[in-house]
């Protein structure tokens, strides 16, 4: 089946510094893919990019390809005409993402009046009809407010009502949960995992958080200094990590949880590099408690580890399904 | 692969439609250098002092020189070797007034600029760091000195004062104080409001120790950038009082009466009016010139709006 | 909303009576006799003694306060010194002119001042010139520039009249001269409004909806700039009916700043103040106004933000 999104070899700078250097991600309908990383790693780049929702001075190269559809040889105006249909984009910070001045309701609206040609009541409807599906309460009336009277997670309800209208076959959702706080992001992880199973999109879903992933995911891929270092089914990756960086994000997480008190917690020494300033061979190895002299001279591709993972390690970990332990 | 360079506004398609334009900062910020600016303003700024500082090496502005000053029909001179400018209608001559017009405007500019910063400054800060009926009442008076219409309020002054220095300084301070007085008080209140007062209080500082090393080093910069286009409204101000007679009278020079008596003669010598009015435009201009490149220079002062005249 | 907008009518109020109190104060106490200034060669003390009583001048000081802060609130400014009417009715007779001209002015300004801060931000070669042309106009007072275009207008090109008036085709350049020296304030603010707008997420989602950028312009970067250009066309409204001086005496324009200035010459003390108290009002009343509009305009401007 076509792939909701199917980019390749992407790549995206900013003048000298490479924000992301050639990284290729697959979301198949209906799945969710968790796109992790440090701030820096490239993560909002790539996502934004496959949206194209780039300045114009930044430079993108690569394939794009949106439910079958190579959205990088339609042309800009084309392109206008077709993409809230394609892709949905949810912001991370709803209050600066939403016009201050416009009624929410009117804002949902804007989307079925300029591409379904709605007149305004037929399109205030349907933008209430949207709001309702996003469990807001008293939606009619919600849609009369403006952004800053409304809480953070309603806000971002109607930020994903946006994404959803045209059911677009891929949402790209930017940190929208890492502003909230943490009873309101439960809430609209679960209204999230609700609204996928019924709309079939698929799901493109950056964060920094672990315990996200592990909630919402089927599917991860972990990014390091503008590549993709890891990718697998959740559940894999997470029983056995093949990347160090990735294991090294699971032990933090772990230690925060189960951690015994006093115990100093684990961090991965170091910090990702800047961008433009790389090191030849792989990123990650100044960092790396199992780097070795093939480590800094050649960078590692993407390659298989076990059933379904793919590590860029020249050194990975026994993955899930492989027999024995590899060093 | 294709090679694509996407982004908000795209190529151009059939049927181009306006292009989004990039939202490139307005004036490039330089913080710790010095921008081309500031450097060219205070350049003009300095001519201007020299000049007037120098004023009495022109001549005498007041002397009518009535061999030489005039036409054979009475009519001023245009320029020449005796008179660099020319004469006015009364025989006098230009350069030496305009010199002297300079030392004027540059005077009040530095005078006034420093005494309604002062006063407001201190209003804008007592209101902001007292609260209560203290911040009250002040604020309700600068709303009275924010009230008042510029000129006319000028003009109701000037007529209770005899023409001079001191009447212009006066007038450009009574009516100037109030909005550096808002400034402040404004920049008092955002300064509180991200927890340096409380925080000194915490401390246990006193309210003097919290005024001078919290609140005085942000409301300086915040003083110090805005001064520039305090002054060059005054040297605007002056010269328009000047020009109303409400100001400097001649035969005193000021560049706003020079103006003034050229108007009078603007049928058949226009000359006089060219070079008060291009000194006025070069030293407001250096003083907004210094302003700008304050502001680049402090980045975060950018968001100040300077609203207002 | 209510609550804040009563606050500020309220804050009005005490601005406009402490500018009269002031005017009060000068009018009053100041030295300088109101009676020889109506007589001036009044010969007998028994003409200036009359007078005085007729201005209630001998009565102590909390009489003649009352009495004026009585005449105020009925509409009565005083009777002028030289021509014997009520200031009142002289203002009267020129709050026409004076309204044309400021609403002349404040729309020139805006459409100037507009154009400019657009052109600067759409097309990047045209910024620079902007800022050099604002540059320029900020740096000149208002009367050079309407001396300026009188000269080249009036007495060069022939193509405006130099001679006073209050016709449409005396507006022209008066209104052209508030709107040049205006202009660089609107760029300004259109300029930077624009330009916040569009560097902000939320054109990046109007863009990421798919919205045209024309749409986007109109209903989402435009929209925003509106708030604070609001608020300058009620200050400048208030500015400019309280008498825009120095237009009028540079073109002869019959407004309430030619009769101020008028009566400055004459030491017609009453019809200064009077002026001077109406301005205020106008001020005020303005700057209330803009308020109004602006809050219906920017939604997050309806509540006192502490």
């Amino acid at each position: 089946m076509t792939a909701a999104l199917d980019a390749r070899e992407l790549r995206v700078g900013y003048g000298a510094a490479p924000a992301v250097r050639d990284a290729s991600l697959r979301v198949e309908p209906g799945q969710v893919v968790a796109l992790i990383g440090e701030t820096g790693s490239g993560k909002s780049s790539l996502a934004l990019a496959t949206a194209r929702l780039l300045p114009a001075a930044a430079e993108v190269s690569g394939r794009i390809s949106i439910s079958g559809q190579d959205v990088t040889a339609l042309v800009a105006a084309e392109f206008r005409r077709r993409r809230a249909a394609l892709i949905g984009y949810i912001a991370q910070d709803a209050m600066a993402a939403l016009n201050p001045v416009m009624p929410v309701g009117r804002q949902v609206g804007e989307l079925f009046r300029a591409h379904r040609g709605l007149g305004r009541s037929a399109a205030a409807r349907q933008a209430t009809e949207a709001l309702a599906r996003m469990r807001i309460p008293r939606p009619g009336d919600v849609a009369r407010l403006f952004p800053h009277q409304l809480s953070g997670g309603m806000r971002q309800r109607v930020m994903i009502a946006m994404a959803m209208a045209l059911s677009p076959p891929l949402l790209i959702a930017d940190e929208p949960t890492t502003a909230l706080d943490v009873s309101t992001q439960a809430e609209i992880l679960s209204l999230v995992s609700e609204l996928r199973t019924g709309s079939g999109s698929g799901i493109l879903w950056i964060t920094h958080d672990m315990g996200v992933v592990a909630e919402l995911a089927d599917y991860v891929a972990v990014m390091y200094a503008g590549r993709i270092v890891e990718q697998g089914p959740v559940t894999a990756i997470f029983d056995q990590p093949a990347h160090p960086y990735t294991e090294g994000l699971l032990r933090t997480r772990a230690d925060l949880r189960t951690g015994a008190a006093g115990t100093p917690l684990f961090q991965v020494a170091g910090s990702p590099p800047a961008p433009g300033a790389e090191p030849a061979g792989c990123a990650f190895a100044p960092r790396c408690p199992r780097a070795s002299t093939v480590c800094t001279a050649t960078a590692p591709d993407l390659a298989l580890v076990g059933d379904a993972q793919q590590a860029a390690c020249h050194h990975p970990a026994a993955a899930a399904g492989t027999a024995g332990a590899a060093s | 692969m294709a090679v694509v360079s996407t982004g908000a506004s795209g190529p151009a398609g059939p049927g181009a439609e306006a292009a989004l334009p990039d939202a490139a900062p307005a004036a490039a910020a330089h913080p710790g250098q010095w921008p081309g600016t500031l450097i060219a303003g205070t350049v003009m700024l300095a001519a201007f002092v020299v000049i007037g500082a120098c004023a009495g090496l022109f001549g005498s502005p007041v002397h009518q020189d009535v061999l030489h000053g005039l036409t054979p029909t009475g009519l001023p001179l245009g320029p020449g070797a005796h008179h660099l400018l020319g004469t006015d209608t009364l025989g006098r001559d230009e350069l030496a007034r305009l010199a002297y017009g300079i030392r004027v405007s540059v005077i009040v500019a530095v005078v006034s600029n420093i005494t309604s910063i002062v006063i407001g400054a201190a209003v804008g800060l007592l209101a902001g760091f007292f609260r209560g009926p203290v911040e009250a009442v002040l604020m309700r008076v600068t709303d009275v000195g924010l009230a008042l219409p510029y000129t006319l309020a000028a003009l109701v002054i000037a007529a209770l004062m005899t023409a001079g220095l001191s009447r212009v300084i006066v007038i450009i301070t009574v009516l100037f104080w109030s909005y550096p007085a808002r400034l402040v008080y404004g920049e008092v209140l955002r300064l509180r409001g991200r927890g340096f007062v409380e925080a000194g209080e915490a401390m246990g500082s006193g309210g003097l120790t919290i005024v001078r090393r919290h609140l005085a080093p942000h409301v300086f910069t915040l003083l110090v950038t805005y001064s520039p286009l305090n002054a060059a409204s005054a040297v605007v101000f002056e010269a328009t009082l000047s020009y109303l007679g409400a100001g400097i009278n001649p035969p005193t020079a000021s560049l706003g009466n020079m103006i003034s008596d050229g108007q009078t003669a603007i049928s058949y010598a226009p000359h006089l009016l060219y070079a008060p009015a291009t000194a006025i435009l070069l030293l407001t201009m250096s003083f907004l010139l210094i302003g700008e490149g304050l502001k680049a220079r402090n980045p975060d002062l950018r968001r100040v709006s300077w609203l207002g005249r | 909303m209510a609550r804040t907008l009563i606050r500020r009518v309220g804050y009005g109020l005490i601005a406009v009576l402490g500018v009269a109190v002031l005017a009060f104060v000068l009018e009053f106490v100041v030295p300088g006799d109101p009676a020889r200034a109506i007589a001036p060669r009044a010969g007998s003390a028994e003409v200036l003694r009359n007078i005085r009583l007729q201005l209630h001048l001998n009565q102590p000081l909390a009489v003649q306060f009352a009495d004026y802060f009585w005449g105020l609130l009925h509409g009565n400014l005083g009777t002028s010194y030289v021509q014997r009417q009520p200031v009142a009715t002289l203002i009267g007779q020129r709050l026409a002119a004076t309204g044309w001209l400021a609403l002349a002015g404040v729309a020139a300004e805006v459409v100037i001042g507009g154009a400019l801060g657009v052109a600067a931000t759409m097309f990047r070669r045209v910024r620079v010139a902007v800022g050099a042309v604002n540059l320029v106009l900020l740096s000149l007072p208002q009367f050079v520039v309407g001396l300026a275009l009188l000269l080249v207008f009036g007495f060069q090109l022939h193509a405006a009249p130099v001679t006073g008036g209050a016709g449409a085709a005396q507006i022209v350049l008066p209104a052209l001269t508030l709107g040049l020296v205006g202009a660089p304030w609107y760029a300004q603010i259109v300029a930077d409004q624009m330009q916040d707008s569009l560097a902000s997420p939320y054109v990046r989602t109007a863009v990421a909806k798919g919205l045209s950028n024309r749409y986007i312009l109109r209903r989402h970067v435009l929209r925003n700039v509106l708030s604070p250009a609001i608020t300058m066309v009620g200050m400048d409204l208030g500015a400019y009916l309280s008498g825009v001086v120095t237009v009028e005496v540079v073109f002869g324009w019959p407004g309430i700043g030619l009769l101020a200035v008028n009566s400055l010459q004459n030491l017609d003390r009453p019809v200064i103040m009077g002026t001077v108290i109406v301005g205020a009002v106008a001020v005020v009343a303005f700057n209330l106004l803009a308020d109004v509009v602006r809050m219906q305009v920017d939604p997050r401007t309806r509540q006192e933000l502490t």
